[in-house]
């Protein structure tokens, strides 16, 4: 018999909140052409929709998904406000969709039903964790994703067609920031879930997102605070669910989520995915140790404050940075977040820990001074930042690669001779380039005009690459580092503007809400009187389903109610087999006051 | 949370803040099980590594005591990765033992004469054993491919017999599958041999007798040592504590020489009782001290010279500069484990990465002192770094561009500018005996001509050489010019400045042999000055700063000039 009579009493029985919430948990299909409870319950009782509906439930419910009868009051609320029982006159009724959809899926999952309401394997007893040193995974996590932000700030990674992220961004990320490539993973899906780096997924582009500029700019404790309150925000329903089952933190993560696949024997294996990939993610934040969660963790899930928590537990800011004469940078612990903007523009990362080691070198001098760093400026910020002064060898490099900058500069061009312009201080210089080996395939060709110009067919970022390699110091924005000569490092080393994604928040405030209109009218619907079109849909569904119904009419006064197997609709009458006169009736839709399930 | 000197992170360094009042008690504690890899002015890097903690447990450390220190001196909590991996790594040392054991019943009779390597004296015959009390750890390395061949049947469930011939091999495989066995199957005596050493003027220094009592401790082992401290003078000591037939292992012929020289000096062997297996002379005496390539030559595919490994019972056999020491010599002393193995070396940095091999099968790390350690002893003399860059003139620099990628090297460290820069740096050290080291042979001959300062390169023969290094000893030569045979192991006491125009590509052990050079201490107690010549802008550059990186490192102070500074 079907259900969907039953279902959509219920439905008609909800209020607006309750409607609303099955509605927006079980996103019917084609919402458009809903009408009343019966086109809603139709939509919930397609086969997609039921399984999606029962993937996220536990063993206690998908047993009483099965059997109402044993289950209690509670339980069976829950139930129906999702769509997954019925009603019928006033007491709860499994629906036959939903029980064979049911049971089909724990045949798939190799579940006995009858053992479903058994239960699950209690989780083992709590362990002893110190998880006081919880600040070391937070603040490794931040300095992470700080330095891969900064990366894809200048060139933005690659994604898949699928819209994953290339494994081979994560390799280029992992060297350029010496973080492990797990590790870049891990720090990549933090940044996404706070929204600070953007998937375009048609452009197969992985950038960063408006409010990257403002994170990288506030403290480690304020940019901790918003990957983790992300992370907890996304905590998948049913890790949740057993979490506050377990009384949060007396139960280590890993354990709740070693009892998932059991527990929750429907959920699809993307969703099983989620559930490890939210508890590496926890770890790595440092909202678990060792998979326990923290007092700090246990106040984000829960919405509390953990501000004053938080900023205890963080050790205090670095005063300054160790630089050694062998170019290496330690920074012992975290630096204010302009001196590791500046430090980050100076030194490549080798590690980034609540310590962090950084390297100097000529390429990275040579970088600085290309992003519109100066000598002057350098030297500004070692001076400032070092606790150890600048050693004789970074003062050389400082000075030797400041006098060169302007000695090839780099710019786009227009016109027959190619893209790029190389213009050079000496005639020389232009001349070995024109000859060098290593540069043959720039195709460089000489000024007509000047010897001390060259050009290239290449665009201005590959001749600036290929002269790098080949250890030519080349700069593009020599005007603007003239300019800029002499001026403030504030100036320099601002956290560039990061790309903003187009449009996204624009098409999410214009876009109208379809559920909200959906459950308007299903709840409208189920107030007014029922009319015959009501109830020839009832008996359409009795007729495609071969179910009887219970069929009240009144005719001349009288009212009468039948047991019928309708068999037809046409012409405003209803011919069925009323099966216990064993005759069969016609009767005049108009005259039917209505027809329930029987 | 302490604050203390140390910084561990998660990829196993640890930061040393030199500057920190508990820096020097955590230095010590921390050289126990962690390697010393940088060590600049301010901040130590150190590694912890499994090599170095399974050497802290064989020394007889655990790992509650080493996470112990880590805590103590940590200015953060101990990552629980770094904790976890340290105790993991320790727990494997030692479950597994190599022991000898008593051969059962009949199998006594089968193996009776065949005992080859049995200890002598031992009245019943003996097998070597695998052994381990957790049965599963046993099962896993026995069912491994490389190490299945190399056992027997297995005696019980702890127990397998090893080959006798595989007890190297095996140690090299049960490293290489991170369970590294302890070896307790002993040593041969080997025949006994009078050996003392005579302290007529000069004493065993503090740290010397250190490494010494280290290595007797521990069997066989490294002793690790920055040039100048005095390798050779462990090595006599060792030899004279064992007080057996010793055979020892060099890089070459000049070395050889230097050998014999300082143990006529520091002990009480004579002349006849140390022989000399070279190219040249083949001697086997009590005492014999050989050359790794002539044990390494082969004749028709076969080692030609293998006799000499049991020429004599040797009591140990010594291993200079273990870190140089040829592939073909790891196989052939794989068959030499169960005589006491000494290692010598200024760093255990190999640059073939061999250094687990070194652990397996000359032996754990004895002793190790870092060189500023000595330098501040005044055991070694204090030096200067100085990075000279040059630049080429338009011709050359044309012929670079011009150039194939493999020519580049050789015209950037050759650039003819070098000539009268070297000459303005001999000039700024009147009276002091210098070497000039190259790489290229027409660069050096070229640079010889050009200050008129004889060449020593690997075509001259072995008396001129030790003609030309006598006449420098003695301040009859102030210059010389020096291809790279003069890397290793070449007694040099007076030379107190360096200028390499050329070198290895970016060899780091090379580096650390050249400044070896000039750490002798002075009589002066003059500060010695190891320039370098590089040309700007080319690979010369390129190569120089992983040298350079590497001296700086060390905590050398280091200095980059412009050839127009000098």
């Amino acid at each position: 018999m079907s259900g969907t009579l039953a279902l959509a009493s219920a439905i008609a029985e909800m209020d607006r909140d309750t409607l609303d919430a099955l509605v927006r948990s079980r996103r019917p299909h084609a919402p458009a052409g809903i009408s009343d409870p019966i086109g809603l319950a139709s939509d919930l009782l397609k086969t997609e929709s039921i399984a999606r509906a029962l993937a996220p439930l536990d063993r206690a419910r998908l047993a009483a998904v099965r059997e109402p009868e044993n289950a209690d009051a509670g339980l069976i609320a829950e139930l129906v406000g999702i769509g997954l029982l019925g009603r019928d006159g006033g007491s709860a009724t499994s629906l036959p969709e939903v029980r064979a959809a049911l049971d089909d899926a724990v045949a798939v999952a190799r579940v006995e039903p009858d053992a479903l309401a058994l239960g699950s394997a209690a989780l083992g007893d709590a362990v002893e964790v110190d998880t006081s040193a919880w600040f070391t995974s937070a603040l490794t996590a931040v300095g992470q994703s700080a330095e891969c932000l900064r990366t894809l700030r200048d060139r933005p990674g690659k994604l898949n067609r699928s819209g994953s992220i290339a494994v081979a961004t994560v390799k280029q990320l992992a060297e350029s920031t010496g973080v492990e490539p797990d590790e870049v993973a891990l720090a990549l899906a933090a940044l996404m879930r706070a929204g600070l780096i953007t998937a375009l997924v048609d452009d197969q582009l992985l950038i960063t997102a408006a409010p990257s500029s403002a994170w990288l700019a506030s403290t480690h404790t304020e940019r901790w605070l918003a990957l983790a309150e992300a992370a907890a925000r996304q905590m998948p329903a049913p890790l949740r669910t057993e979490w506050i089952a377990a009384a949060h933190a007396e139960t280590g993560l890993r354990a709740l989520a070693a009892a998932i696949p059991n527990q929750y024997p429907l959920l699809p294996a993307a969703e099983l995915t989620a559930v490890g990939d939210f508890v590496r993610g926890a770890e790595y934040l440092g909202l678990t140790l060792d998979g326990r969660f923290t007092a700090v963790a246990d106040a984000l899930l829960v919405g509390n404050d953990a501000t004053t928590d938080i900023a205890d537990a963080m050790p205090e800011t670095a005063t300054g940075v160790y630089v050694q004469p062998d170019l290496s940078v330690v920074v012992p612990g975290p630096l204010p977040p302009h001196d590791e903007a500046v430090l980050a523009a100076l030194a490549r990362p080798e590690h980034i820990g609540v310590a962090s080691t950084r390297r100097i070198s000529e390429a990275s001098i040579a970088e600085a001074y290309e992003r519109g760093l100066t000598p002057h400026s350098a030297r500004e910020a070692f001076t400032r930042i070092s606790l150890t002064g600048i050693p004789q060898p970074l003062e050389y490099l400082l000075d030797s690669l400041g006098e060169r900058v302007g000695g090839i500069v780099v710019g786009e061009y227009v016109g027959d001779e190619g893209r790029t312009r190389l213009s050079f201080a000496r005639p020389e210089l232009a001349s070995t380039l024109s000859v060098d080996r290593a540069l043959q395939h720039l195709q460089l060709q000489r000024s007509r005009s000047s010897d001390t110009v060259l050009y290239s067919r290449l665009s201005p970022d590959h001749v600036l690459a290929a002269l790098a390699d080949a250890r030519y110091h080349a700069s593009s924005r020599v005007a603007a580092l003239r300019e800029a000569r002499g001026t403030h490092v504030d100036a320099q080393v601002e956290v560039p503007t990061a790309r903003s994604v187009p449009g996204v928040a624009a098409a999410a405030a214009e876009a109208p809400d379809p559920l909200e209109a959906l459950v308007d009218r299903v709840f409208t619907a189920a107030r007014s009187e029922p009319g015959t079109g009501d109830f020839t849909r009832r008996l359409e569904l009795a007729i495609r389903d071969r179910s009887p119904v219970l069929v009240t009419a009144e005719a001349r006064g009288e009212v009468r109610t039948f047991t019928l197997l309708p068999v037809s609709v046409n012409a405003g009458r209803l011919r069925a087999a009323d099966q216990a006169a064993g005759v069969e009736r016609t009767l005049p839709v108009n005259m039917i006051t209505s027809v329930e399930p029987a | 949370m302490t604050l203390g000197p140390l910084i561990v992170q998660s990829d196993h360094t640890v930061l040393l803040e030199v500057a920190h009042p508990d820096a020097e008690d955590a230095r010590h504690a921390l050289a126990v099980f962690a390697e010393l890899e940088r060590a600049p002015e301010h901040i130590h890097t150190y590694r912890v590594t499994r090599l170095g903690l399974w050497n802290a447990r064989a020394a007889g450390h655990t790992s509650e005591e080493i996470l112990e220190t880590l805590n103590q001196y940590a200015k953060f909590p101990v990552p629980s990765g770094v904790a976890s991996e340290i105790a993991d790594t320790m727990r494997r040392y030692g479950r597994l033992t190599i022991e000898r054991a008593e051969v059962p019943g009949d199998a006594a009779a089968a193996l009776a004469g065949d005992a080859d390597d049995a200890a002598s004296g031992e009245p019943a015959p003996t097998q070597l054993v695998l052994r381990s009390e957790d049965p599963m750890v046993l099962r896993e390395v026995a069912s491994a491919k490389k190490i299945a061949p190399l056992l027997g049947n297995r005696i019980d469930e702890h127990t397998f017999p090893v080959e006798a011939w595989a007890r190297g091999e095996l140690k090299q495989q049960l490293v290489a599958r991170g369970w590294p066995a302890e070896d307790l199957a002993g040593y041969r005596a080997g025949d006994p041999y009078d050996i003392s050493l005579i302290q007529d003027g000069w004493q065993l220094r503090d740290y010397q007798a250190k490494a010494v009592e280290a290595f007797q401790r521990g069997g066989s082992g490294v002793v690790v040592l920055p040039c100048g401290a005095g390798k050779t003078i462990v090595g006599a000591a060792s030899m004279a504590a064992v007080g057996a037939k010793t055979l020892i292992l060099v890089t070459n012929a000049v070395s050889a020489r230097q050998w014999r020289d300082e143990l006529l000096r520091r002990t009480s062997l004579t002349e006849d009782e140390i022989g000399e297996y070279s190219g040249q002379v083949k001697e086997v005496k009590p005492v014999t001290i050989a050359t790794y390539q002539i044990l390494t030559s082969r004749r028709k595919g076969e080692y030609a010279h293998l006799s000499l490994l049991d020429a004599e019972d040797w009591g140990v056999i010594v291993y200079d500069e273990v870190h140089l020491l040829p592939a073909p010599v790891f196989k052939l002393t794989a068959d030499l484990q169960a005589r006491r193995r000494l290692g010598l070396t200024a760093t255990l940095v190999r640059e073939d990465g061999r250094e687990g091999d070194v652990f397996s099968l000359i032996g754990p790390k004895r002793y190790d002192a870092a060189w500023k350690d000595i330098e501040a002893q005044g055991f070694i003399a204090p030096a200067e770094c100085f990075e000279v860059r040059v630049d080429f003139g338009e011709a050359e620099r044309m012929d670079y561009a011009v150039a194939e990628d493999q020519d580049r090297y050789r015209i950037a460290s050759s650039a003819l500018i070098k000539q009268p820069v070297a000459r303005r740096i001999i000039d700024r050290h009147p009276g002091e005996s210098i070497l000039v080291i190259g790489q290229y042979i027409d660069q050096l001959e070229s640079m010889s001509e050009a200050l008129g300062a004889p060449l020593i390169t690997g075509q001259t023969p072995v008396d001129e050489r030790a003609r030309l290094f006598q006449a420098f000893r003695d301040g009859e030569e102030k210059i010389l010019v020096v291809s790279k045979v003069a890397n290793f192991s070449v007694d040099l006491p007076d030379a107190s400045v360096a200028i390499q125009i050329s070198g290895s590509f970016g060899s780091r052990q090379e580096e650390a042999q050249r400044l070896g050079r000039l750490l002798r201490p002075k009589s002066n107690g003059a500060t010695a000055s190891f320039y370098t010549l590089i040309t700007r802008d080319t690979v010369d550059q390129d190569f120089a700063q992983n040298r350079q990186r590497f001296l700086a490192e060390q905590g050398y102070a280091y200095t980059i000039l412009d050839a127009d500074q000098l």
